[in-house]
């Protein structure tokens, strides 16, 4: 565990409710970028990281400190998205086309970029796009593409995590990169 | 995307190449074969390339609302734990019972009778500051009735009472009372060796 996060989670053992806020800040763009790549689903992804914090918050008297928090997090996050794809398997984006309506969802999680609109739009456009090329990687290429990026995890973190060899973490993130730059190339080609 | 590349590195080196997980001197084995190497100075660029893209992006936060739900279920419980935790005494309050405690046991120690105790004078440990039953077990043995008096007086006879009466709390009482079964195992061997005597 970093010191950062070690004196946040003693904080928040001490019954500090700003510590709690701080370790939501930290980790809730990296969990929600998870979990919403994986599931497509914004308005679930926010259920299932909400839900994470609350566990988390709930089960820190007992929490012991070994390894990384982030890993821990995801760890749940990981399983939770498992669990909600298991239970409706229709929120998966495997075996879907782009144009059908992934990117379009996955388009309601955009953040609004200040107040300039032009830039929220060239946001909002590109997250469509690159919504639209994630959905067509295969499940196990997006997560480990998903927590490398989104999460800042290390591919030694993610072979752990995921329990596969590290040479299959790194295979599925530069397959995985490689086709995204594609399908994003191809798409702008297309539009223009 | 272009052909397959031939070089054995480009998938597990370039990859973390490219992520920055190399060690130093794996970077630098892998930076001097870059210069030569066509696949992996062609995927370190595409990986790179396509790393700038997800970068670019920022990543999506919770709504004000599943914020707000959140801190406020850690206020709640912040607030719970709070009432549930038992207040810690002041520091003068402590330093105060060590201060009663020190003194009742410098007086126990200084201010002794100075004649020998009648065995039938000495009340015994008060009602409400009952020790545990295997040190009350002890019985004095009959001999000598000077010589068991004395032992008696080694004992520190005020201490229990004293040592109960200022700080009635349990733990005090039972240090108080571990500390009277240590001499009087200290003692033990000279009561004991009354009885062999010859009287």
């Amino acid at each position: 565990m970093t010191t950062r996060d070690q004196s946040l989670v003693r904080r928040i053992r001490r019954g500090d409710a700003e510590a709690f806020d701080e370790l939501v800040d930290r980790y809730q763009s990296p969990l929600l970028g998870y979990v919403t790549g994986m599931c497509g689903d914004p308005a679930a992804a926010e259920d299932i990281v909400q839900d994470l914090f609350l566990r988390l918050l709930h089960g820190l008297p007992g929490y012991r400190e070994r390894g990384r928090l982030k890993s821990y997090l995801f760890t749940l996050a990981r399983n939770a998205t498992l669990d909600l794809l298991r239970r409706k398997p229709h929120l998966s984006l495997d075996g879907r086309s782009a144009e059908a309506g992934v990117g379009e969802r996955l388009r309601r999680a955009e953040p609004v970029a200040g107040d300039d609109p032009q830039r929220a739009a060239e946001l909002a456009e590109d997250r469509r796009r690159l919504a639209a090329a994630l959905a067509r990687l295969s499940e196990t290429q997006r997560e480990v593409i998903l927590m490398h990026h989104f999460g800042g995890l290390t591919f030694a973190n993610i072979s752990k995590l995921t329990g596969v060899p590290l040479g299959t973490a790194l295979a599925r993130s530069h397959y995985g990169l490689r086709k995204l730059r594609g399908l994003l190339a191809r798409s702008k080609t297309v539009e223009t | 995307m272009s052909a397959a590349p031939q070089c054995p590195l480009v998938v597990g080196q370039a990859t973390l190449f490219a992520a920055g997980e190399l060690g130093v001197v794996a970077r630098a084995r892998f930076a001097a074969h870059l210069r030569g190497c066509e696949d992996c100075a062609a995927a370190v660029d595409e990986l790179a390339a396509a790393r700038a893209v997800l970068q670019s992006l920022p990543g999506p936060r919770l709504s004000a609302a599943a914020r707000d739900r959140l801190s406020a279920a850690a206020r709640r419980l912040s607030v719970e734990d709070s009432a549930r935790r038992p207040t810690a005494p002041p520091r003068w309050r402590l330093a105060a019972l060590g201060a009663t405690l020190a003194a009742a046991v410098v007086t126990g120690v200084m201010f002794q009778p100075p004649s020998p105790l009648p065995v039938a004078s000495w009340p015994g440990p008060r009602a409400e500051t009952t020790p545990a039953p295997d040190v009350l077990a002890w019985d004095p043995p009959s001999g000598d009735l000077d010589q068991v008096a004395a032992a008696i007086r080694d004992l520190g006879r005020p201490r229990l009472a004293s040592s109960a009466r200022f700080a009635p709390s349990f733990s005090t009482r039972d240090r108080a009372l571990v500390e009277i079964r240590q001499r009087i195992e200290r003692i033990r061997p000279r009561i004991e060796g009354l009885e062999t005597e010859p009287l």
